[in-house]
């Protein structure tokens, strides 16, 4: 089995068969250039450095901090002065080029062979590499786009199979960025790629019940699975209606949004993926969840018996499903897996996939609320690069309304800067900068859900956390425009139970006679040293979580707290002020 | 832990008092924006007088499209065919539950010679079914008007966006108008006109069990979400130091932000101080409840959690209240023969205890209707193992004021009130996707005309209502 296919002979593979296909028509181009396998040597571990641009150095630790806010798990003191030394392009390149720090290999060693392991091994590798990774970029690419192609703990029995998770947070990791598998083949950090190898995951095709799926049976009167045809439509590549570069609706006639598909493609597409099963006989189940067995993890293979050879008409780029459609299609008797990644690479070359995953990636690291021309920026290094991921991140983190944070005049009155922050990257900024550790060793917060509604690959559906459309009552919803998509998880009681655990974590430093052997205990003494000042502690912790941002007022509040709290009480000081900053407003929205 | 703010918040009404600078610089953000409060444009259509009694309406949403054409069942010969011929048989890849297992019900309204049994896991719901306080609402599903099967293939037929989308068909569900627009719910837009009848209340009319929702959200009455446990405090405000950081905390919470993502959240956490304190002074003096609530059951934890909120009506001045819930995956594309009877049954039992609740502890079953909701029902036909998106659905409304023992609803093209289950004939698609009959506002707008809201204000808030015969199904007297 060829693991991936070469792209842009698949492509003209692909043309040239939709040429065949009587029903529908090519349209005239892919809509990006493909990315060929790269030939340039190996470069893990040999970054090579872009030329030193002035602009490109942040002018001050603030800078350089809020930079890091975006692009990792929170900002370092050793992070903030490498980014000030070597600027954020190279920054960048430095992490794009590190190998993709693994969960499997971890959680492997902890889970193999034990019956019913839960997820608190899985969980405590997801903190370990948020916390302490040396490739920080990689893993939040991995973290963003486990909430578009969103696999869940809460499905299909992976509540008891870690390691498949696991390989799927790899899958995640090891496609942000070029990578190169255990046979040395080189692997172009594309979105065919990754789509193609999500597809082939079995976590995936557990969690959408695509995994065993059997095409039509006139005997029993059964029909295929429609659950992953439709939703790697509408979540992972095209959406529901037709965008513009810039991510904005295009609009028919009568000035309504146009469907990127039908029900009728829904169906197609649940006969594209017809035949998928383990390595080790379609109707085995190496998972038992007992056995562990590589097959388990093994990207899926296809089955012809179980595989509908049927011709496929597929999407219609211009959304066109009525009598002279030019949508897309497979011919009959295409091979299983022919199917399979022509079926893919129409998807993935829709026009609608350049805006609609960027602006995406824009809300999970930069704002809520990009303005047209920055989608349309980042759009355009999607469609330039082939949907290379690395490219787009770039793209995104360098963008220049990230770096400044400024809306462009024309934009100002309808688009605010900024995002809340995630829940659960509050906690990894506060455990970053202060080197969080237990002297276990291990980061052991077996179920971050209860207080910050987020466990990592553990939403309670395919729709993630949040949706990236969600509009919160009040202000937000009245401008009709505006969205804040992790405000679909902050109410009264998470709000809370938030402020609870972070409060409850800043009180767990090193030194705290409560301490227990596993309590991954901050280190204060840069606080502490300072405390006597109260000014001097205020304008610390502003440059170590919120990047020089705090207002005159915020901080004034803060001095005279700490001020009421006796010098006596240095941890006390420095506890107090972390507390009420980590719950405070200014915190919780990263601009 | 009760915290004291040195200043007065607001507010769970953005409209009610509009004197602080947070008002006053939303208001400057939306002439920024060039936009008008939606909330004074639209007004009321009459003012609502004091009222005596007690009402409550309990939304209890199954996430991800339950298959409720295996909840309610055709269960006499001729049909029972049908639905085992479409539903691919029985198991292990069709979907047909046993005709032999189905729990009987007794129809008031059946057709002659029809009978109906419902999923055998549903042993309460068939409890308060026979007994009059249960009834069902079949093939109702989201449409904007009439709409034969006919007109759903015709090109340019105006139908509600994105049908067989999860996301969009449970917003249109929970909004009162099946199309795509907006950020309210039917609850919330309810809040906003009754709220009023809650006078001196101090906690929202609106209560979320299960965090942001679409349905609660209104205009200016935004729900209170609180967990089955009820209000979460904020901790670390208690000590030597207490004082100080809570000082510290009310002067951020009253502090000006310059940006509305800053407000948004400032008000989140504003509202969970200050409503805290109201709720759980009203928790505190809670009767203890002597209904027993099944065990391990999320939808029961949280309706207990609400008896004991309404336990506590008079002190929290509380008239009208709409609760919600949310529950599931009931997205059983596969495997639904083990997963669906699990979730049928924590629904089940729950609504059985809570109505029970309601008769032995609150003593005013009467007041307090209980409703599901779902996205969508599911394909008859099978895929092997489980089901895909579909339309029309079946729902249950449960209380004491309901007209129990009856199903509602519209005849379907096929001329009955309860479909024919054909694949592909008059009431439905090929696979078994059907077609409504009765719109989702219809249903809503019967339940909302019961909790109080006049006929002026059900056709603003369910517009397309008034392009079906009646907006009032009639369950509810």
């Amino acid at each position: 089995m060829i693991r991936k296919p070469f792209y842009r002979g698949l492509v003209l593979c692909a043309l040239a068969a939709f040429l065949a296909v009587p029903y529908g028509r090519a349209v005239a181009v892919p809509s990006f250039e493909p990315d060929p396998r790269p030939s340039r040597p190996p470069r893990v571990g040999k970054p090579i450095l872009p030329t030193f641009q002035p602009t490109d150095i942040p002018a001050s630790d603030a800078q350089a901090a809020r930079f890091l806010t975006m692009a990792t798990f929170g900002p370092t003191a050793s992070d903030i002065a490498l980014v000030r030394q070597i600027g954020y392009r190279a920054w960048i390149a430095q992490q794009l080029a590190l190998p993709a720090s693994l969960q499997r290999p971890y959680v492997e060693s902890l889970d193999k062979a034990v019956q019913n392991p839960g997820q608190s091994d899985r969980m405590e590798a997801w903190f370990d590499n948020a916390v302490t990774a040396p490739d920080q970029l990689r893993q939040r690419i991995a973290w963003a786009l486990s909430q578009i192609l969103v696999v869940s703990d809460q499905f299909a029995g992976l509540n008891q199979d870690p390691i498949a998770l696991a390989e799927y947070y790899d899958t995640l990791a090891r496609d942000s960025a070029e990578s190169i598998d255990a046979g040395g083949v080189r692997h172009a950090p594309n979105y065919y790629n990754l789509i193609y190898d999500v597809t082939l995951s079995p976590s995936m095709s557990n969690m959408l019940s695509y995994l065993r799926n059997k095409k039509g049976d006139t005997t029993k009167g059964t029909s295929p699975d429609e659950n992953y045809a439709r939703e790697v439509m509408q979540l992972f590549t095209i959406g529901l209606v037709l965008l513009n570069p810039d991510g904005s609706q295009k609009l028919d006639g009568s000035g309504q949004p146009i469907p990127t598909y039908a029900q009728a493609v829904v169906t197609a597409y649940a006969r594209i993926f017809t035949g998928l099963s383990y390595t080790t006989g379609f109707g085995s189940n190496p998972a038992n969840y007992q056995n562990w067995s590589a097959a388990e993890y093994a990207p899926l293979i296809c089955y012809d018996t179980y595989h509908d050879f049927g011709a496929k008409t597929l999407v219609s780029y211009t959304g066109n499903y009525g009598g002279n459609s030019d949508a897309l299609g497979v011919p009959a008797n295409n091979s299983c897996m022919g199917d399979l990644q022509q079926g893919l690479a129409i998807l993935v070359n829709h026009p609608n996939v350049a805006p609609f995953i960027s602006k995406q990636l824009i809300q999970r690291f930069v704002t809520s609320n990009p303005t047209p021309a920055y989608v349309a920026r980042v759009s355009a290094v999607f469609g330039r690069s082939g949907g290379n991921l690395s490219e787009v991140v770039s793209a995104i983190l360098t963008d220049s309304e990230a770096l400044t944070g400024a809306i462009p005049a024309q934009y100002a009155a309808s688009y605010v800067f900024g995002k809340p922050r995630e829940p659960l990257l509050k906690l990894t900024a506060l455990w970053r900068y202060y080197h969080a550790a237990a002297t276990t060793g291990l980061y052991t917060f077996s179920n971050p859900q209860g207080a910050y509604v987020q466990r990592p690959q553990g939403a309670s559906s395919v729709f993630n956390y949040y949706s990236p459309s969600y509009q919160p009552p009040g202000e937000i919803a009245d401008s009709g425009t505006l969205v804040g998509p992790e405000f679909q998880i902050i109410n009264e009681s998470t709000v809370a139970t938030a402020a609870n655990d972070l409060t409850s974590r800043s009180n767990a430093y090193v030194g705290n006679s409560g301490n227990k052997a596993e309590t991954i205990a901050i280190d204060l003494s840069s606080l502490t040293a300072i405390a006597n000042d109260p000014n001097a502690l205020a304008d610390q912790i502003n440059h170590d979580l919120m990047y020089g941002s705090m207002s005159a007022a915020m901080k004034a509040s803060l001095v005279k707290m700490i001020t009421a709290i006796p010098a006596s009480s240095a941890v006390g000081r420095a506890q107090a002020a972390l507390q009420l900053t980590l719950v405070s407003p200014e915190f919780a929205i990263q601009k | 832990m009760t915290m004291t703010f040195s200043r007065s918040r607001r507010l769970f009404l953005r409209d009610a008092v509009c004197s602080s600078l947070a008002c006053a610089t939303s208001s400057a953000l939306m002439t920024q924006f060039g936009l008008v409060n939606s909330a004074l444009a639209q007004g009321s259509c009459g003012s609502y007088g004091a009222v005596n009694d007690y009402k409550a309406l309990i939304c209890i949403f199954l996430l991800g499209g339950n298959d409720s054409w295996n909840t309610i069942i055709p269960s006499d010969a001729n049909r029972y065919a049908t639905y085992s011929t479409s539903r691919s048989g029985p198991a292990p890849t069709g979907m047909a539950i046993a005709q032999n297992t189905l729990l009987p019900i007794n129809v008031l309204n059946a057709g002659a010679g029809e009978t109906y049994g419902l999923h055998p896991n549903l042993s309460e719901l068939a409890r308060l079914f026979n007994g009059g306080n249960a009834a069902c609402v079949t093939n109702v599903g989201t449409i904007l008007q009439p709409t034969s099967k006919t007109q759903y293939q015709q090109p340019g037929y105006p139908l509600p966006p994105q049908l067989f989308s999860h996301s969009d068909q449970q917003s249109q569900w929970q909004y009162g108008q099946p199309k795509q627009n907006g950020t309210t719910g039917w609850g919330g837009l309810v809040a906003d006109r009754l709220h009023v009848l809650n006078p001196g209340a101090t906690i929202p009319m609106s209560i979320s069990l299960s965090g942001q929702n679409r349905f609660q959200a209104g205009v200016s009455v935004q729900p209170y979400t609180i967990s089955s446990s009820g209000p979460t405090s904020l901790a670390g405000y208690t000590g030597s130091t207490g004082t100080a950081r809570i000082t510290a905390l009310s002067e951020m919470l009253a502090e000006t932000y310059v940006d509305p993502l800053s407000r948004t959240y400032a008000d989140k956490l504003g509202n969970a101080v200050d409503y805290y304190n109201s709720m759980t002074a009203a928790l505190a003096q809670a009767p203890a409840l002597t209904t027993k609530f099944p065990a391990n059951n999320p939808i029961g934890a949280a309706l207990a959690e609400i008896a004991k909120v309404i336990s506590m009506r008079s002190m929290l001045n509380a008239k009208r209240q709409i609760f919600f819930i949310s529950y599931g995956s009931f997205d059983t594309h596969a495997n639904q023969l083990n997963d669906q009877p699990k979730l049928l049954q924590t629904v089940s039992d729950a609504l059985g205890a809570f109505y029970d609740c309601t008769v032995n502890d609150l003593k005013i079953p009467q007041s307090v209707t209980t409703f599901t909701l779902s996205e969508f029902a599911r394909t008859l036909n099978s895929n092997g193992d489980g089901t895909d998106h579909a339309w029309a659905g079946n729902q249950f409304v449960v209380g004491g004021a309901v007209q129990g023992q009856k199903i509602y609803g519209a005849p379907a093209a096929s001329g009955r009130l309860f479909p024919d289950q054909t694949l592909n004939g008059p009431d439905c698609l090929s696979r078994g996707q059907m077609i409504p009959a009765v719109s989702c506002d219809q249903y809503g707008a019967t339940l909302a005309s019961w909790l109080g809201v006049q006929d002026c204000d059900i056709a603003t808030i369910f517009p397309y209502a008034s392009n079906f015969p009646t907006h009032n199904l009639g369950f509810l007297s």
